[in-house]
């Protein structure tokens, strides 16, 4: 029979009062540390180790990312618009920049660029680099470049077409320095390569032979380097150098013409969304819009993979942390077993100390992301203050680049306070299974 | 005459009058069996046993080791089930409800003291009695005026706020009865409660048990092996390989 006063009780309040005692006032009570620390202190170190690992690795992590997609972005445009098909050439045209300039209001600046791969031959050796004709002014507005420019005085401006033709520097001063060619800019490494350096002479060969007077000859220009940059790209400073677009059109017997147009936005990691309505509007053109993230997919896709890799290896860490969590818990059922059998004595549902368990774990879950985080930000600090001799080449006198990714800290803490929850669920249950009888009988029966 | 607290008039009138069905025994057993299995051998520990308790008696329960008083003691307090009869506490059978319902039988009706005092040792004496209380959901400030009164009555003013590792096997124990009746129950079960202490101790406890039951008129069911305390209370039965075999009244 079922008598409706048989009541529920809740065990909530008691719940709260057992689990404040068990995890804050048993660490202060005297002659219980030991026990508190294996209790609480040992898996809230393991979680907190975890968390504060993520939190230093990934922001690390983060900061290099960060520090290669500026420099990238420095030298490579956001946006290349070539033809859609094939190696053709786009016809010069004010109006498509115009009209590109109008399409999104993301497009800050647009330059057009012809490239080529040429043979550049110093007095001592060749190498084959390629070749990009950009107009300074458009060119500066794409491409961050004056950064990297370690040649004082030297810019894409600066660069000569014809002798005496394009600066503003005294000709006779500038005669006596360069003398009377037109001038390009090279990558640091290049001139290495080449055994040059600003100032030198270097002849321009064309890998298409062009018909001349004596027949099939490659194409000649005398230059001489005006200018070196560094970027910390080696795929730029040793492969690229620069001069002026009509230097290079009339070098390809190429005038009227463009490899493609480089565009710039306000904000650059929009480029794939910006390179979509920019397909669409130019469809009509034969041109498609080729962001900078595709120009790079591999390098991205290492760098996102990179990232899942060690975000896979430290969720490992904090798994670890979690394990501890259900060991000690479990031993803590099996060490308070006979309290638990009293609290059922006395009222408590299973259920309640199941949840009292599983609160326990969370609790720990909690304290622990909480010490990971406060000590993993605090370790970022000192990270990226002090001066570290490996790095030192890449970023002198500074600590390591940090980049704080609050998204990710969330996920990862709420990621790990759910794990610190799930690695209670076996001690829960085992606390629930606890027979008061067997228990507190001296003899079972 | 003790002195009494605001809650506690209120609290005896539950087991004077009885809470639960009114003009029912506190306790009713009737052809109650209990069998382990031990693999493919069974145990019988109670072998039919039937008998009544009114409200406010005394009773103790006397016998060998393994005559079955303490399975019996643990299934009238809804510790253990039953495998045939019935049991009932105020009218009440506890052992066709839910664990919630159980549970809260255990807390609001019953009030158990063990051989060992079996209190928490995290715990101060004043939180150890709290504790039922707050199971039961009950307001703290009602909490605390009858905890106190009741650590008072069984003579631990000045212990209150020691820990069970600070105190004494009898004043752990006086404890673990202030405990068993700070939800003013109907039925006050206790199994060998002074049977790890000392002959003066042991005293005390004993007569503390006469004077609650009287104060508080509380049906008491002590099972004992201490026979000045088993014929000190009004009404003793004695089991023997799970079966009554005497039941008699001062």
């Amino acid at each position: 029979m079922h008598d409706k006063t048989l009541k529920g009780s809740s065990g909530f309040a008691a719940i709260v009062f057992l689990l404040k005692r068990y995890l804050v006032s048993s660490w202060t009570a005297r002659g219980r540390r030991v026990q508190a620390t294996a209790g609480v202190a040992l898996p809230v170190i393991g979680i907190a180790v975890g968390v504060c690992a993520f939190t230093v690795v990934l922001s690390v992590m983060g900061g290099f990312v960060q520090g290669l997609k500026k420099r990238l972005l420095g030298v490579e445009p956001h946006i290349e618009i070539v033809v859609r098909e094939g190696f053709g050439r786009v016809s010069e045209s004010q109006e498509l920049l115009d009209r590109i300039s109008k399409i999104s209001k993301h497009v800050v600046a647009v330059s057009p660029f012809l490239k080529t791969d040429v043979i550049v031959q110093s007095s001592r050796k060749p190498m084959t680099v390629v070749l990009w004709g950009v107009e300074p002014q458009r060119a500066e507005a794409v491409m961050k470049f004056a950064n990297y420019i370690s040649t004082p005085g030297v810019s894409f401006r600066t660069l000569e077409q014809d002798a005496f033709e394009m600066s503003d520097e005294p000709k006779s001063e500038r005669s006596s320095r360069l003398g009377s060619f037109p001038t390009l800019l090279a990558g640091e490494k290049a001139l290495e390569i080449l055994s040059a350096e600003v100032g030198n002479r270097l002849t321009l060969i064309s890998t298409q032979p062009d018909e001349g007077l004596g027949g099939m000859a490659p194409t000649q220009q005398p230059v001489v380097v005006e200018g070196a940059f560094q970027t910390g790209s080696v795929t730029h400073d040793s492969k690229v150098v620069f001069a002026r677009l009509a230097l290079v059109q009339k070098f390809m017997n190429a005038q009227g013409e463009w490899s493609g147009v480089q565009v710039a936005l306000d904000e650059p990691l929009d480029a794939e969304r910006v390179a979509r309505e920019l397909n669409v509007a130019l469809a009509a053109d034969g041109l498609r819009a080729k962001p900078w993230t595709e120009s790079n997919k591999a390098l991205l896709k290492a760098l996102r993979l990179e990232r899942w890799g060690m975000s896979f290896v430290l969720y490992m860490v904090i798994l670890v942390g979690c394990f501890s969590i259900t060991i000690t818990l479990v031993l803590a059922v099996r060490r308070k077993a006979r309290e638990m059998a009293i609290l059922r004595s006395i009222g408590l549902r299973r259920v309640d100390l199941g949840f009292l368990y599983l609160c326990k774990g969370g609790s720990i879950g909690l304290i622990g992301v909480f010490v990971g985080l406060v000590s993993g930000l605090l370790l970022l600090q000192v990270v990226s203050r002090v001066p570290l001799s490996i790095i030192e080449d890449a970023y002198p006198g500074r600590g390591l680049p940090v980049l704080v990714s609050w998204p990710d800290l969330v996920a990862v803490s709420l990621g790990s306070f759910v794990l610190s929850i799930v690695a209670a669920v076996w001690p829960a249950i085992e606390v629930m299974r606890i027979d008061p009888v067997e228990t507190l009988s001296d003899r079972g029966v | 005459m003790f002195e009494s607290a605001p809650s506690e008039h209120a609290a005896s009138k539950n087991a004077a009058s009885g809470g639960l069905f009114r003009g029912t025994p506190a306790v009713s057993v009737s052809g109650v069996r209990k069998v382990y299995a031990m693999g493919e051998v069974q145990l019988e520990a109670l072998a039919g046993v039937t008998f009544q308790v009114e409200r406010g008696e005394s009773v103790a329960i006397v016998g060998e080791s393994g005559s079955g008083k303490s399975t019996l003691l643990h299934i009238i307090g809804a510790l253990d089930s039953p495998t045939a009869g019935e049991v009932r506490v105020g009218g009440l059978d506890p052992f066709h409800g839910s664990d919630l319902q159980v549970s809260h039988f255990r807390n609001r009706h019953v009030g158990f003291v063990f051989q060992h005092s079996n209190l928490l040792p995290e715990f101060s004496a004043f939180e150890n009695v709290l504790m039922p209380g707050l199971i039961a959901g009950r307001s703290l400030q009602e909490l605390n005026a009858r905890a106190e009164f009741l650590l008072k009555r069984v003579g631990l003013t000045k212990r209150m706020q020691h820990y069970p590792g600070q105190m004494s096997g009898g004043e752990q124990q006086r404890v673990a009865i202030a405990r068993a009746l700070i939800n003013d129950p109907v039925l006050l079960l206790a199994d060998e409660p002074s049977g790890n202490l000392d002959s003066a101790n042991a005293a005390n406890i004993h007569s503390l048990f006469a004077e609650l039951n009287q104060d508080f008129k509380t049906t008491v069911v002590v099972v004992t092996h201490n026979q000045d305390f088993a014929q000190s209370l009004p009404r003793r039965i004695e089991m023997r390989d799970g079966r009554i075999v005497s039941d008699s009244r001062l």
